[in-house]
């Protein structure tokens, strides 16, 4: 696998990005005027992604994995931070102005720079609609992504049309059939006028693959593009974003809770608990030499196809506690088998190992993370 | 030259137990409204024996749920069973009224379903659900059974103080191991579990298998477990049976069939299993997808879909043939001796080599 240039700008740029959403009050609450709860989904995470690489976000079922897939893409927006693409800050602030979250303020620079953040930005601002020109998500489960009442032609050609791109019909039709075809669903004329319920599961994610394609996208997010399909469907979606990756270079956030799966084609990987990231690093590093107790668990959970391999499991109890109420401190230590009696008390930063691996842990280099 | 499955040959006495469910030449058909048919199953033939727990693997749509509901006979109206024979303990299941049945479903054997969500009732607290199953079933008195409730609850390790909920108030993992608990309440000997743990998070699956592992060897119970997932197969199955397009493909002891698979079907299967000590690694994909099973080819089942097909499996579908010779002894996992391993190996490829085999 090609590691991707070191020097060259990143694609995108996440800096303490939070995500709260309000926890609905009841009548009393309201009136005794309580501060309102807010389930924590992200919890200030910060990452970059180089151009052409491919970056997994791990982790287990609400751990904000979902959220900042959303989050980058628009459907969300956030309560806290900042995303650049390419060096453009997204999303629109005057939304957020208007829903009395953040002041704008004038900079020299001629931008504006919102007066709650921490450091002052001052990047050309891109919309939405811009951003999603460049940057795709595909989504889980291909049975509900997909408008049961239109054609795949119609599927695929709406990007163009909202985005007015392509708009002679020739051209649209060529655009089209490209992107089929490079998702693998060949002949692409064949499904032209074939609704989504004559596809097969594997045919249908290869359709949503090439409607979030037929845009030619810089990023896609892929959010469990494999987990509803079958294993030998499973290994055919993986080869094609592999090869889309190849053959046009695009970078790849790949959100998922399979490790198997992102041992095969991320090079870098994050792995989430409760909101935050706890360790990042190089897909090797991660999984042969893990750091954080919780990617430990993890990793000696995953069920692996061989017999002989029956290891050694670290089995954590209980289960990932609710994001309204972190636990005080490392949010992972009610859990964690190796807690001690700092943990309680101290929210450890991700502290580096080697270049490029981090991992927030107060064991990591023997305690000196302090 | 055919050899005779009972496979006690060259084992110590201990190999001996007798399976507790035989299943022979099971085969199953689906009728739609217009009167077509549907061939599930055919021609599946496997055992299980008391302390085994059995892995039925294969894609959607391939007849695992169909083989564990024809052996519970709880196929929907459409499906009928149109020959064979399931020995539970040496007793026809298939031959028996529906009266008898009832008694052996949950008494002697139980099941833990797909999806715990649905499987529960949502209006009834889980206390009340599994009482039911324990009253219905008329082992004991209200007073006992309450106490097996808490019993039971704490056996698959739920608090107490939270038996009188309700399922919309517990986790994913909870709702299984509800569902566990109640499978147990009438003390089976034989325990279907249906996708356990497809919902699940890893650690919670983690959770949910070492369960499933501790209560099977504590009981003795024998476990047929279906899943897709090879993974959770190779954790905790001693054998395994794959099935492709209604019939069997490869069966045998889990070692075996995972370090030496002879079908093609299941060596691919394994190579499109990403690996984590091989990251990197292109993956292996089957192209196109499973039969249907109203329109199923003339030979081998796989044989569209098979990177070493020859002439003759296009015409002609393969039997079963036995593979373990070529590969005998000390390749078995490191089990006691006399447990389980009296198990062949078997496979239904026309590439095997090897006697036929007969049931």
């Amino acid at each position: 696998m090609t590691a991707p240039s070191a020097n060259a700008p990143p694609i995108l740029e996440v800096r303490r990005l939070k995500k709260y959403f309000p926890v609905q009050q009841t009548m009393g609450e309201m009136l005794l005027r309580r501060p309102p709860n807010y389930v924590k989904a992200i919890d200030g995470v910060t990452f970059s992604l180089a151009q052409g690489e491919v970056l997994a976000l791990v982790g287990e079922s609400g751990c904000g994995k979902t959220t900042i897939a959303k989050t980058l893409i628009g459907l969300e927006e956030q309560t806290e931070g900042e995303i650049l693409f390419q060096g453009q800050l997204v999303g629109a602030p005057e939304r957020r102005v208007r829903a009395g979250l953040v002041q704008l303020e004038p900079t020299s620079a001629g931008g504006v720079t919102e007066a709650r953040t921490r450091e002052p930005v001052a990047f050309p601002k891109v919309s939405m609609k811009r951003l999603r020109q460049h940057a795709q998500m595909v989504f889980q489960d291909p049975y509900e992504s997909l408008n049961p009442r239109a054609t795949i032609f119609d599927i695929v050609a709406e990007p163009l049309e909202v985005h007015g791109m392509a708009r002679k019909r020739p051209e649209r039709m060529a655009r089209v059939k490209t992107a089929l075809e490079e998702a693998g669903l060949r002949p692409a004329e064949d499904y032209f006028l074939r609704y989504p319920h004559e596809l097969s599961g594997g045919q249908r994610q290869r359709a949503v693959i090439a409607s979030a394609m037929v845009l030619q996208p810089e990023l896609l997010i892929a959010d469990e593009p494999v987990s509803m399909l079958d294993v030998s469907v499973r290994a055919e979606i993986l080869n094609l974003l592999r090869d889309l990756r190849r053959s046009r270079g695009i970078s790849l956030v790949f959100i998922t809770h399979d490790l198997g799966t992102v041992a095969y084609f991320a090079d870098r990987i994050a792995v989430m608990y409760l909101g935050r990231i706890v360790e990042i690093g190089p897909t090797r590093n991660v999984l042969q030499n893990p750091q954080h107790p919780y990617t430990k668990a993890l990793l000696s959970v995953i069920p692996v196809p061989n017999p002989r391999l029956r290891r050694q499991r670290v089995i954590l109890q209980g289960e990932t506690p609710n994001p309204v109420n972190v636990p005080s401190g490392c949010r992972f230590h009610p859990r964690c088998p190796v807690a001690f009696d700092r943990c309680p008390q101290v929210d450890p930063a991700l502290a580096t190992i080697t270049a490029g691996h981090e991992a927030a842990c107060l064991l990591i280099n023997g305690g000196r993370a302090l | 030259m055919t050899v005779d499955v009972h496979w006690s040959v060259t084992d110590t006495p201990k190999n001996h137990a007798a399976p507790l469910l035989s299943v022979r030449h099971l085969s199953t058909d689906f009728v739609s409204a217009e009167g077509k048919v549907a061939h599930a199953l055919e021609d599946v033939s496997f055992d299980v024996r008391p302390g085994e727990t059995l892995g039925l693997v294969g894609e959607s749509g391939c007849g695992k749920t169909t083989t564990m509901m024809s052996l519970m006979r709880l196929l929907p109206a459409a499906g009928r069973i149109t020959s064979g024979q399931v020995l539970f303990d040496g007793k026809d299941l298939l031959a028996l009224s529906e009266n008898q049945m009832r008694g052996y479903r949950w008494k002697e054997m139980a099941m833990v379903f797909q999806s715990a969500m649905n499987a529960l009732n949502p209006v009834y607290t889980v206390a009340e659900q599994i009482r039911e199953a324990i009253l219905l079933h008329g082992v004991m008195d209200r007073s006992a059974a309450d106490k097996r409730v808490e019993e039971l609850l704490d056996r698959v390790g739920i608090a107490k103080t939270r038996k009188n909920q309700y399922p919309h108030q517990y986790s994913g993992g909870m709702r299984q191991r509800a569902m566990i608990a109640m499978a147990l309440a009438c003390q089976p000997r034989l325990l279907f579990a249906d996708e356990p743990t497809t919902a699940l998070d890893v650690m919670v699956q983690a959770q949910v298998l070492e369960l499933l592992k501790t209560i099977q060897r504590e009981l003795g119970l024998a476990v047929v477990l279906v899943t897709h997932d090879l993974g959770v197969v190779a954790e905790i199955c001693d054998s395994v049976v794959v099935m492709y397009g209604g019939k069997v493909a490869e069966y045998g002891p889990i070692d075996l069939v995972y370090n030496h698979p002879q079908h093609p079907y299941t060596q691919r299967l394994l190579e499109a299993f990403p690996d984590l000590n091989k990251p990197g690694d292109v993956l292996a994909s089957i192209p196109g997808y499973p039969p249907r099973l109203n329109a199923l080819p003339p030979g081998c089942r796989f044989e569209p879909r098979c990177h070493r097909k020859i002439e003759i499996c296009a015409s002609v579908s393969p039997k079963l043939i036995d593979v373990s010779q070529a590969q005998e002894e000390g390749t078995l996992r490191g089990k006691k001796e006399g447990e389980l391993s009296s198990l062949r190996h078997v496979a239904a490829c026309h590439l095997c080599q090897g006697p036929e085999v007969t049931y």
